[in-house]
């Protein structure tokens, strides 16, 4: 009995001492809610198919998007330029982008969250062309590829019919990592619809290679039913 | 571990001394005497996964009859060796960063000062063996846990106008986020359990002790491990029992 109960001893000590490690991985995601949705029909296409670009679903270490917005003096004035870059496009980062313009808010420095409040306010509408009152929507096209070198836009249109239309604003803020002293971005997140055309860019036919103030097309595509959510930072602190 | 065998070691030799002295002692009403042993605390979701862990303290005898009795316990104990480890891979993509967190969760012990009264239960007095059931509450005094953060991160600061790209930069940095000691708050201070244990009598004074713990209350209260939420304190114990009075 004395010799079992040695023996038990023993093994219960070896055993006590080679613990198996175990290791419990969790993944979490927090995408920023930011896309564009709806119907598109190009030019040569008999009926309007669904699209969805998601401005933040890729997943690779290198390749990552983001979503730029800035005050600047473009050719019409004032302007608030926004646009998503996608690293994992080949030749061009840009997939989508909107710009705005206004004859009374300045260029040379960032506008207020005042002055945003009122320039984005829900029902405010604008049509689609170029300068104060108008959006201009790039998009690169066609989805999925093979990729033009410019994004298409109304403005290559003679005449691009179409409006976009806020339809609701709220909070967001998220937390910066590499921020430095200001690790907290903060602003609105700006959802609106929108349907009209857009002038589809053939690079073959670009004399101008891309200037959007010399190329012009009748190749028209076509935007119904869209969605779009993007962000408006207001600042950072 | 190399600690637990000094003591037991120890404990064999002192407890053979005063405790072989006298036939009388077997009589005495009142008994009180030490306790040391190796624990291997048995994982909820896994029963072959073991980890080590020791305890030594004082306990206090009543004989009730022949051939019952009732003891009381207080004990120190730590239980080593959990196997808990999780990492949580945190991905964030913002308007302007990425980020992927990497949060590293450790425990590897914890550390209970407990009490616990049982009955003892003897079929003869010529037997060696007796048979013992008891309740304890535990308080948990120290643990040792962890926890560990690092990111990756791709924040782009440029600025977009018609013309250009520019104003800013795109960097990629790898950052320690910090260390912090995990909080008494992600534990449940005490615990009540019940044990069954057994005893063999290797000579007058010194017995042999195994036994089975079994914790009612869950160790972890917040979600430093969640998948181990239900986690309660199990193991199995083997020692020596030495009488001193």
């Amino acid at each position: 009995m004395k010799t079992y109960l040695h023996c038990l001893f023993l093994l219960l000590l070896c055993s006590a001492c080679h613990p198996t490690d175990e290791l419990e991985l969790l993944v979490e995601q927090d995408l920023t809610p930011l896309f564009v949705s709806g119907q598109i029909k190009g030019p040569d296409e008999a009926a309007f198919s669904d699209f969805r670009i998601d401005f933040s679903t890729i997943d690779a270490l290198t390749q990552t998007s983001s979503w730029h917005g800035n005050v600047s003096e473009g050719e019409l004035g004032s302007t608030y330029l926004f646009r998503h870059f996608d690293t994992s496009l080949p030749f061009i980062s840009s997939d989508f982008g909107l710009q705005f313009w206004s004859a009374t808010l300045p260029s040379d420095r960032d506008w207020t969250p005042e002055e945003l409040d009122a320039f984005f306010s829900i029902g405010t509408q604008f049509d689609f062309g170029q300068g104060p009152g108008k959006v201009e929507i790039s998009l690169h096209l066609p989805l999925g590829g093979p990729y033009q070198r410019e994004l298409s836009r109304p403005s290559f249109l003679a005449d691009p019919q179409g409006s976009l239309e806020i339809v609701s604003v709220s909070d967001y803020e998220y937390q910066l990592l590499l921020g430095g002293a200001v690790p907290r971005s903060f602003g609105k997140l700006i959802q609106a619809r929108f349907s009209g055309q857009i002038g589809l860019y053939d690079q073959e036919a670009d004399y101008w290679d891309g200037d959007p103030n010399f190329f012009q097309t009748d190749e028209v595509v076509e935007l119904r039913d869209c969605e779009l959510v993007f962000y408006l930072e207001y600042g950072r602190d | 571990m190399k600690y637990t065998y000094y003591l037991l070691l120890l404990s064999l030799f002192y407890g053979l001394g005063p405790a072989s002295g006298t036939a009388q002692t077997a009589e005495r009403k009142w008994q009180m005497g030490l306790g040391f042993g190796v624990l291997a605390s048995v994982n909820s979701s896994d029963p072959l996964q073991v980890g080590p862990g020791a305890q030594a303290g004082l306990w206090f005898a009543r004989r009730l009859h022949p051939h019952h009795a009732l003891q009381l316990s207080l004990v120190y104990q730590e239980i080593s060796g959990y196997p808990f480890r999780q990492v949580t891979a945190r991905e964030a993509f913002y308007p302007n960063e990425y980020q992927q967190v990497i949060e590293s969760n450790t425990l590897s012990g914890l550390s209970y000062l407990k009490t616990d009264l049982s009955w003892i239960y003897r079929w003869s007095k010529q037997s060696p063996w007796t048979f013992g059931l008891g309740v304890q509450v535990a308080y948990l005094t120290d643990w040792r846990a962890g926890q560990e953060e690092l990111a990756y991160v791709i924040n782009s600061t440029l600025k977009v106008t018609e013309t250009s790209l520019g104003g800013g930069q795109t960097s990629a940095a790898t950052r320690h986020i910090g260390n912090r000691f995990v909080s008494s708050d992600e534990f449940h201070r005490f615990d009540l359990g019940g044990q069954v244990h057994v005893t063999y009598r290797l000579t007058k004074g010194l017995r042999l002790r195994t036994g089975v713990c079994q914790g009612l209350r869950e160790v972890l209260v917040g979600d430093l491990f969640a998948d181990h939420q239900d986690y309660r304190v199990r193991y199995l114990s083997l020692g020596l029992q030495i009488r001193l009075h």
